[in-house]
């Protein structure tokens, strides 16, 4: 191995541009492959995200990822969902009770109302 | 005197819009009880707990008809725990003489049903007590016409036991109780009591309260104070508030006829108290009312307005220089004084709601409760008839 043969492959990992017949010469070296699979290696130890295991020439094959108020849904579609969100909000969510069933705590009307009378069946001590 | 208690029940009936039972057979047709009254002792140690008892079986209450009963305690020769042991005999099978002669304290007691109204029972009671070593002459006696609520008893004579004795006392009693109607005697009733307050704006607050119970069981309610801000007068005043309580109790009889008959004790109290406090005060107002209803019929029932005054220190340095009673409390008529050098409530019917007097915050009830409404609405069912 030699170190134009480690220099060209770790330009190319670092997604630099590199000669081809260099490239070709240094993947023919046994040593600088062993070389790169170890590039590979410390590489996958710093970095997490599968496409940054690749070099940039290789990454920009990728789709780009597009946030999702960039993308174009159609209006109709929209508007479904947005009905279907509303109406299952209706039939999920609690609603206040009618007036007509008043809770248990609340007095009911009475029929008649009758009073405690002073010296008849009341008596003040 | 019966002509009068009857009046006082039709009265209550036009005042009220209610029926009130005049006769024991309309209270027992109304309501399948049978009223009962029934003479007893009970043994009470130190503790006040009951150790024992005795006494005559409950007998149907029948205007006229007499029910005598002797009650005795121990043998005469049995020393200070003679009064511990009770028994009680029918004037057929063992005479008052014997009974003189042999044991310690015996009592002779005649009840005599009078009438029966509004689910109270009337009674004369004649009784008489003697003693070993009197010679067969009476000790103490007493002649009284008492009043009873059904459930209730009434002490007529107390003896205390002698030093060492395993009992504190006994006292002699009559009772006033029911027998239900067997048709109905197993059936659950449920009530929802509110009591309902009405500010002078017409603002509504209420509390509630759901019971149950057998037919004919009594059934407390006891509702938490409303309470009512008291502004402040002086630098370092008490936190204090007006704290009204209201308590009672619930009876309720299904009827043959499918209507419920109720009967309503309510109690009233009133008084200054600290933030959290309720120091039971002195019972302002109490009444009872019986009510026909139909079942889940709501019926209220209004409480009377306020009378008497509450007055206490209103500071630390109030109290310091009073130097006498702490609370003093006037209930009833429409006037009243407090005492103290710097001040009095002349009546309570032109006094300020809340005044700053003699080192005292008073409230004056019926002006405070001015334009209040409070009232109780009840209802009653049979339990699981919707």
């Amino acid at each position: 191995m030699n170190e134009t043969h480690t220099s060209v492959l770790s330009a190319f990992c670092d997604g630099e541009p590199v000669d081809p017949d260099a490239f070709a010469a240094a993947l023919a070296d046994s040593l600088a492959r062993e070389a790169l699979v170890a590039f590979v290696r410390v590489r996958r130890a710093v970095q997490t995200g599968p496409e940054q295991m690749l070099p940039a020439s290789l990454a920009v094959m990728r789709r780009p990822h597009r946030p999702v108020w960039r993308m174009s849904i159609p209006l109709p579609a929209v508007a479904a969902l947005l009905l279907v969100v509303l109406l299952g909000a209706w039939m999920v969510l609690p609603r206040p009770a009618a007036p007509s069933a008043p809770s248990s705590d609340t007095p009911p009307t009475p029929t008649r109302v009758v009073k405690y009378v002073p010296g008849v069946d009341w008596q003040n001590h | 005197m019966r002509i009068r208690f009857q009046s006082m029940g039709i009265a209550v009936a036009l005042v009220s819009g209610v029926l009130v039972s005049t006769a024991p057979a309309a209270a027992q047709s109304d309501t399948g009880v049978q009223p009962l009254v029934a003479i007893a002792a009970r043994v009470v140690a130190d503790d006040g707990t009951t150790k024992g008892g005795a006494g005559s079986d409950p007998d149907p209450f029948i205007a006229g008809k007499p029910l005598t009963s002797y009650i005795f305690t121990g043998l005469s020769g049995a020393g200070a725990d003679a009064l511990c042991s009770l028994g009680s005999s029918n004037t057929t099978s063992r005479t008052l003489e014997e009974l003189i002669e042999t044991r310690a304290h015996v009592w002779k007691v005649t009840v005599t049903p009078v009438d029966y109204q509004a689910a109270k029972e009337k009674v004369d009671v004649d009784w008489t007590r003697y003693e070993a070593g009197s010679g067969g002459r009476p000790v103490a006696s007493g002649r009284q016409r008492l009043l009873l609520l059904q459930g209730q008893r009434s002490i007529l004579d107390l003896v205390h036991a002698q030093p060492g004795a395993r009992c504190a006392h006994v006292e002699l009693d009559v009772v006033a109780s029911a027998k239900e109607d067997a048709a109905f005697a197993d059936t659950v009733l449920q009530y929802d009591v509110w009591l309902v307050h009405r500010d002078p704006a017409g603002r509504k607050d209420s509390r509630h309260m759901i019971l149950t119970g057998l037919q004919g069981s009594e059934l407390p309610f006891d509702f938490a104070p409303l309470r009512f801000d008291v502004p402040k007068f002086v630098a370092g005043q008490y936190d204090y508030n007006v704290a009204a309580k209201v308590r009672g109790h619930i009876r309720g009889r299904l009827g043959p006829d499918g209507n419920i008959t109720l009967e309503v004790g309510t109690t009233r109290m009133n008084a200054l108290a600290l933030r959290g406090e309720f120091a039971d005060p002195p019972i302002a107002g109490e009444g009872r009312k019986i009510l026909q209803v139909k079942p889940g019929e709501a019926v209220e029932i209004e409480l009377p307005s306020w009378s008497g005054f509450s007055g206490r220190y209103a500071s630390p340095a109030d109290a310091e220089a009073g130097k006498g009673t702490v609370t003093r409390i006037g209930v009833g008529g429409g006037t009243g004084a407090i005492g103290g050098a710097r001040g009095a409530i002349k009546d309570t019917k032109t006094a300020e709601p809340i005044s700053y007097s003699g080192g005292r915050i008073v409230v004056t009830f019926p002006r405070f409760f001015d334009g209040h409404q409070f009232s109780m609405i009840v209802q009653a069912k049979k339990l699981n008839d919707d």
